[in-house]
């Protein structure tokens, strides 16, 4: 369609002008632009979907005790707990998206998750030295974070939700998406890991958002601190 | 004012905001600020855990007179507060600024709101918020404070108070409960480095403020964390806390107690 803009309607045609560019400019932004799931997280009591794994059977023959004990003595001793433990500790996790890396961090015995966003591959697993949060790296599918994440060892609080636990064999795919206005945010965890389960295993938290206001608060968790290890110790009392 | 000429000038203000729209969207919006995003880490050529390279550029603090030892206890001296869980041993936190100095890089994670600065050793990350608050009137004393920036041009600088009570400070300084420190970060060298100024102050301990600059060198964008793990349950140097045994499950009991003589009985079993 020819335009027709004389000076009569110079008005007019630099009006329908500046629409377009408006237009094209907000489509633009919307286009590049992905979520920003920053902000403090916490999980309620409904916030979890976890079906139970299917273990392989020598996961499920597993010696429990030994599980048990290994996990007393990693609370017990201020050991690093480590994914998915750090994902669901009772405390609101902190999530910060930045251009490059979103980093998660935990109020439990844990370092900080370091998610690479800036298109690396993982490391050679010849070179990695395993962890009990693993190495991940992100992109983005649509509006969802997708996860990706190898390279754990077993150490720390290792059990995994619905059944099995984290070792050098695990792999994470993980799944964020914001939901209710940005107000939610669904986390869709799937573990792989053939010696422990059969299929993959995934389950579901959704954590509520908490104020922009919120501050970070600092755990500390002290092996020396004498009335936690007299709690851990010591078998509870009745009245007597 | 015509018609005419009132729609010409609307139409103007339309496309300009429509430009700068499309400009910020075809940057990628990016900060106007300089960008210290990635790991840093300090280098020191004398090899490893020498520390020299860092504290040998370090004035002496103008410590108070009459401040006792850092190394002594200290609980009740006014300048440190209550001792606090952050002295290193025993996998006890590595307390602010150990990491600032340590041979670990730090990872800087920038946002407009919010810059994190994270740590490989224990100690966790600090939060440095950017989104315009003030601290806290009743601030949770943690090992790396209570953290609010700015920018003054292209220097980030972050006012921390806050602190937990009785850790080093580079120079033989100390912070204490109420002690306030001043960062000033700049990038210098095309973004190869790092500098940062350091000014501590608190009457109780310095007799002016205590300030010295330490500076980082990029890593590669490749660089990745490490997990630094540590567990006194398991290593051997970490059996004994002040010469007292902390292996077993009754011997951290004596932590609420003055440290004994000679190793206690341990606890009779539970009926």
């Amino acid at each position: 369609m020819k335009a027709n803009c004389t000076p009569r309607k110079s008005a007019q045609c630099m009006a329908l002008l500046a629409s377009f560019v408006l237009i094209f400019a907000a489509r633009s932004n919307a286009q590049s632009a992905t979520p920003d799931i920053s902000g403090f997280w916490e999980l309620r009591y409904w916030s979890r979907n976890i079906p139970k794994a299917t273990l392989t059977p020598a996961a499920a023959n597993a010696d429990r005790q030994a599980q048990a004990e290994k996990e007393f003595h990693a609370i017990r001793w201020c050991n690093h707990v480590g994914v998915p433990f750090m994902m669901d500790d009772g405390s609101p996790i902190d999530v910060r998206q930045s251009k490059n890396e979103i980093a998660i961090t935990s109020q439990s015995n844990s370092p900080v998750r370091h998610i690479y966003m800036d298109g690396r591959q993982h490391p050679s697993i010849d070179t990695f030295d395993p962890t009990t949060l693993g190495n991940s790296i992100g992109r983005w599918s649509g509006d969802t974070l997708v996860v990706d994440t190898m390279g754990f060892n077993d150490a720390g609080l290792n059990a995994i939700p619905g059944g099995g636990v984290r070792g050098e064999n695990s792999h994470l795919i993980e799944q964020y998406k914001l939901s209710g206005e940005g107000r939610k945010l669904q986390v869709t965890f799937t573990w792989i890991d053939d010696k422990m389960f059969t299929k993959p295993h995934t389950y579901a938290f959704m954590y509520e958002k908490l104020p922009s206001s919120t501050t970070a608060r600092e755990w500390l968790c002290d092996p020396m601190d004498g009335a936690r290890a007299r709690f851990l110790i010591d078998p509870p009392q009745p009245p007597k | 004012m015509n018609r005419i000429s009132i729609e010409l000038s609307i139409a103007r203000v339309v496309l300009s905001l429509g430009s700068v729209l499309l400009a910020a969207g075809t940057l990628g919006a990016q900060s106007p600020h300089q960008d210290f995003s990635g790991f840093w880490e300090p280098k020191y050529t004398g090899g490893s855990g020498a520390f020299s390279d860092v504290f040998g550029k370090v004035d002496r603090a103008p410590l108070v007179p009459g401040l006792p030892p850092m190394q002594r206890p200290s609980g009740e001296h006014p300048a440190y507060g209550a001792k606090d869980p952050v002295d290193g041993s025993a996998c006890r936190v590595l307390a602010f600024p150990f990491f600032m100095t340590s041979s670990p890089p730090f990872d800087i994670l920038q946002r407009d709101d919010e810059i994190l600065i994270v740590s490989e050793r224990e100690g966790g990350s600090r939060h440095i918020y950017m989104d315009g608050r003030s601290h806290p009137s009743d601030v949770e004393h943690t090992s790396n404070g209570h953290s609010i920036g700015h920018w003054e041009g292209d220097t980030l600088v972050i006012d921390t108070v806050g602190f937990l009570g009785f850790a080093g400070v580079p120079g033989g300084g100390r912070r204490g409960p109420n002690t306030h420190l001043v960062e000033q970060y700049k990038i210098v060298d095309s973004g190869e480095h790092l500098t940062v100024r350091f000014s501590w102050e608190d009457p109780a301990i310095y007799t002016k403020p205590h300030s010295y600059t330490l500076n980082y060198y990029k890593m590669p964008k490749d660089t990745y964390a490490f997990e630094d793990p540590c567990d006194s349950g398991n290593a051997k140097e970490y059996q004994s806390v002040n010469g007292v045994s902390v292996i077993g499950a009754t011997s951290v009991y004596r932590q609420d107690t003055p440290p004994a003589k000679s190793p206690p009985a341990p606890a009779a079993p539970v009926k």
